[in-house]
Formats: C-alpha cells, structure tokens, sequence
C-alpha cells in the first residue's frame, strides 16, 4: 500500500513548512484524525513525493512537479491561507475529504 | 536580593538547553497550553539544542583539520566555519533576551499600524530570531544593550516598510492577494538599486531568460546532500587529503548539511504553538480593517530564478573565498544566499540576467560581513554554551542577512563617526528604494518577452 502522508513544502522545510504543518497536526489533533503531517524541503520535492498522497504548497509549484503530482494521483493544496487566515477553513475542509479518500472511507 | 542573583545565575548556568526549555514551559503555561504539551515543546527545544550543538561539533571537527591543511598547503586561512542560518538561529535563542523580542516585534507592529504608518501586519513569528540577533549583535559590538534593542525597533520598522513597498510586487509574482514579504533578507535591494538603474539603461538587461528549463538541469545542486558533497569533497582535495579521505569529507559534510534542517526544524515545531497563538492573535486585533500579511519568504520560492540565482553563485562565492583578501570564512552550510536572491527578484522582478550580475557584485558583501560576524557568533555560542567550537577556530554564516545595516547599527552604536553618516546615507537610500518599489510596475508588465 502506498505511504498515506500529508507533506507541505518551502524552500528549506524548515520554518513555513513547519508552520503550517504543526498547525494541520493540532487541527488533525483536534477533529480526532489520525494522519501523519510533514514538512519538507520544496528542494527535494520530487523524491518526496513519491511517498505522498497529499500535497500542500506555499509557493506555486513548478509544472514539473504539479504534473508529478497528478500522474501520482496526489491531491494539492495552497497552504498559505494556512499563514493568513483568509480560506483556511475551506482547504481543510477539503483536506478533510482527500484523507477520507485515501483512506478508502 | 542575593538569593534571587544566586537563582537567577544558578539558572543561566544551566545552560541553554536547559534555561531556554524553562522560558518555553514558563511562557506556554502563561498564555494556557496544557502542562502536557507545554512540556513536550520545552523537551523539543532542549533536544533541538542538543542536536544543533552535536551536529555543529561533527561538523567543524571533520571541517576543521581540512580548513588547517587547506591553510598549511595554499596559505588561504579560512577558519571561520559556516554553520548557515540555521545554526545562527539556534544560537541566538540560546541569549537569555532572545523572546523578549516576540514582545518587541508585536508591540512595534501594532503601534505603526495604530499610526497608520505602515498596512503591513506582520505575522511570522518565527523570524523574531533575526531581531534578536540584531539586537545581540549590537549589544555585543557597542556593549549597550539599549542601543541593540533600538536597532531591533528600526529593524522592525524596516521591514514593515518593506512589507508595503513590496506588496503588489509581491502579489505579481505569486499571485496571493494581500500578502508581502516581511523578511530583512530583502533589504539587500537598497545597496542594489544604483546598479540595477543602470542596467535599466542596458538595452541587455531589459529582456526576460526563460529559467524554468535550467532549473530542471541544475536543480538537483541546491539539495542540501549533494552541495554538501561536493563543497567537503573539493576542500577534501583542496587540502591535499587524497581520493578517500576527500569523499569521506564530502559525506561528512554532507551529512551536517542535510542534519542541520533536520534539527532546526525541531526548533520550529517547539516555538509553533507560541508563535502561532501569538499572529492569530495579532491577525484578530486587525481583522476588520484591511491589512497586508507579512510573511515569511518562501511564499516567492516557487519562481526558478530564486533557485537559479543561488545556485549558479555558489561556485562565485567559493571562488570570492578564496581570493578576497582578509575574508575567513569557508562557505559552507550557508553557501545558498537567500538575500541575493529573493532580495534580487524582487528589486528586478525576476530578471535573471540582472540578478546574477548583482550576486556578482554583492557577494563579496556577505562574505565580509561573516568575516566581522564571526567573532560575535562565537562568542554568543561560547558564553551561554550553546555550540562547542574548537579552538583557533571560529563560526559564521557566510550568507548573513543585512550585513549592511547590522553592521553600519553596531558600528553606529560604538559611536563610530563614518557608520553613523553611513548609516543616515543607507536611511536616505532606504527611502529612495522605497519611492522606486511603489512606482514601478508590477514584474508581469516589465521587460519585454525575448
């Protein structure tokens, strides 16, 4: 079976990534839903999405990569709404339904 | 009172991955965390430490004997070692004033909002840590504390100007509504901009590259593994070690590289809760009136020209280490500079012919400003124990951001009579970038399409 992750992504996987990643885990936390989160390295974007079903991103991706995503049947979401509050509500919302997807609910 | 100074330096003796852990479950139980995870966030901090401070001692014990033997061969003495942003961010909150700074940065943002002197609400709580550093840093050059937490204060203000300056440039390029960049890294545009009008004047210069395809061919280099590599296997052969010992050097190197994220990332995980409570509360304050959110910079990192900037300089920048004379650092885990960068592709919308000409001429900047960094980040490391560094050797971060400002704030501050005018002059250029940025067209309507 194909690594069930939620991944979300910035140039160093480090600050924003990890940002908006603590931030899905206490929402995840708080709704009961059991789903791993990480945040990594938008360099290394390629490799990992190979184990991933769903994506988060703060910058646009490249085509390369968003065309990747798709051929993986990976779902992408914009995480900066996660940073300023404005439709956050609505991305996981639909997160929510990626994860009941994945997990064949 | 001598009991209470007895505790308080009993505390701080501690050490940092002791007494930085103790504000965090002290703050966190203050604004109602549960004890729970109050607790396992200080737990994250001091083993976010003690990682940091392993990683960081692997790394200059296996860079160190190569940096002397590079020394002995040639005669290039570079000891200072590059542990990059991420090691300078760990150190810094190792200063016991370091999170007084999220008081600093809120209490400054809302009064320049309250004045309606600036529209920009900055949120990222977790570069707090580079006001800090300012602050240190003046604190460490001119010996007063006031005058580092008023560089930290102009910084702020700084930055929140850039934040309005940069925001439909900001929006152009990413196409988020009502976002900006809030970074200091940006304010390497100001020193940039005499040079960027002068290649407004280059008929050369006002065409846009495709970057997208390069990027695919010299992406793989910006992974921290593979720079790892290469840079510690070249300073493996470049101190005569030899086909074996340079490759182990070169994994050695690159096993701090990738490590180094790794743990700074614990950092994050552990300040999150904090820092998050702390901008949904700020976003609240201001929610009926329309600001712009100041964030972090790599909302602009999906643009290839970022990527390709940095990664076509980082052979210029060794290449600078080496013949600059009076430069001692050995760029390393900071090798990527960010502040050319970003700072370049907003200054020029992301015209890559631009911004590698710039990255030529600025970088020696940086290096020199790790250079004067150097003595200061060791000895912020060294007095509250939070890195071992080995003797005659010292740390930097090649790429600093702002070593212009920083530099001119702590000179200016040990009433230094030049970097006091510079630092007026830079204010001065400071706002003619400012009167540029807020004219110029978006990057979409710039340059016409080769």
């Amino acid at each position: 079976m194909k690594n069930n992750r939620l991944i979300v992504a910035c140039g160093s996987g480090v600050a924003t990534s990890t940002t908006i990643a603590e931030k899905i885990k206490r929402m995840f936390e708080n709704d009961n839903i059991d789903f791993p989160v990480e945040a990594v390295d938008y360099k290394s974007i390629m490799s990992e999405l190979n184990n991933t079903s769903i994506y988060v991103y703060i910058a646009k991706p490249d085509d390369d990569v968003l065309q990747k995503a798709e051929e993986l049947g990976i779902d992408v979401y914009a995480g900066v709404p996660f940073l300023t509050g404005m439709g956050a509500d609505e991305i996981y919302t639909d997160i929510l339904e990626s994860i009941k997807k994945y997990k064949g609910e | 009172m001598e009991i209470f100074q007895t505790v308080i330096e009993y505390i701080l003796n501690l050490g940092s991955a002791i007494f930085v852990p103790m504000i965090i479950l002290i703050i966190g139980l203050a604004v109602k965390m549960s004890f729970k995870k109050a607790f396992m966030s200080a737990l994250t901090l001091g083993i976010a430490f003690t990682g940091m401070n392993m990683v960081i001692g692997f790394m200059s014990n296996a860079v160190s004997p190569a940096s002397e033997a590079l020394a002995e061969n040639t005669g290039i003495s570079l000891q200072a070692i590059d542990v990059g942003w991420t090691g300078a961010a760990s150190i810094t909150w190792s200063w016991s004033y370091a999170f007084v700074f999220f008081a600093v940065v809120i209490i400054t943002n809302i009064i320049m909002l309250a004045l309606k002197l600036t529209k920009t609400l900055n949120v990222d709580m977790w570069n707090v840590w580079g006001k800090a550093l300012t602050a240190y840093l003046v604190y460490f050059v001119s010996g007063s504390l006031a005058a580092g937490f008023l560089a930290a204060v102009i910084q702020i203000i700084l930055e929140l100007k850039m934040g309005d300056m940069f925001q439909k440039h900001v929006q152009d390029l990413t196409g988020i509504p009502l976002v900006t960049v809030t970074h200091l890294m940006n304010i390497a545009v100001v020193l940039m901009m005499p040079v960027n009008y002068l290649m407004d004047k280059i008929p050369f210069f006002n065409k846009k590259a495709d970057t997208n395809a390069l990027k695919a061919k010299i992406g793989i280099f910006s992974e921290n593994s593979v720079m790892g590599f290469l840079i510690g296997t070249i300073l493996g052969f470049a101190a005569a070690y030899g086909v074996s010992g340079s490759l182990n050097l070169g994994i050695q190197v690159a096993t701090a590289m990738t490590l180094f994220p790794m743990i700074a990332k614990m950092f994050m995980q552990a300040l999150s809760p904090l820092a998050d409570a702390m901008s949904e509360m700020m976003k609240s304050k201001f929610k009926d009136r329309e600001v712009f959110i100041g964030l972090d910079w790599p909302i602009l990192a999906g643009r290839s020209e970022v990527w390709v900037t940095a990664i076509l300089l980082v052979p210029v920048i060794i290449g600078y280490a080496i013949i600059l004379p009076g430069n001692t650092v050995l760029p390393m885990a900071g090798i990527i500079n960010y502040s050319i960068a970003v700072g370049g592709l907003l200054l020029t919308g992301g015209n890559l012919y631009r911004m590698l000409v710039l990255g030529v001429i600025y970088a020696p900047l940086y290096l020199y400003g790790a250079t004067y960094f150097s003595n200061i980040l060791t000895g912020l490391a060294l007095d509250t124990g939070a890195v071992d560094v080995p003797a005659g050797h010292s740390i930097t971060w090649s790429s600093i951001e702002g070593p212009e400002f920083r530099i001119l704030a702590a000179e200016a501050a040990k009433m230094n009579i030049w970097a006091i005018a510079g630092f007026i002059v830079f204010i001065a250029l400071f706002v003619w970038t400012y009167k540029v940025m807020t004219n110029e067209k978006v990057p979409s309507e710039r340059y016409s399409k080769a």
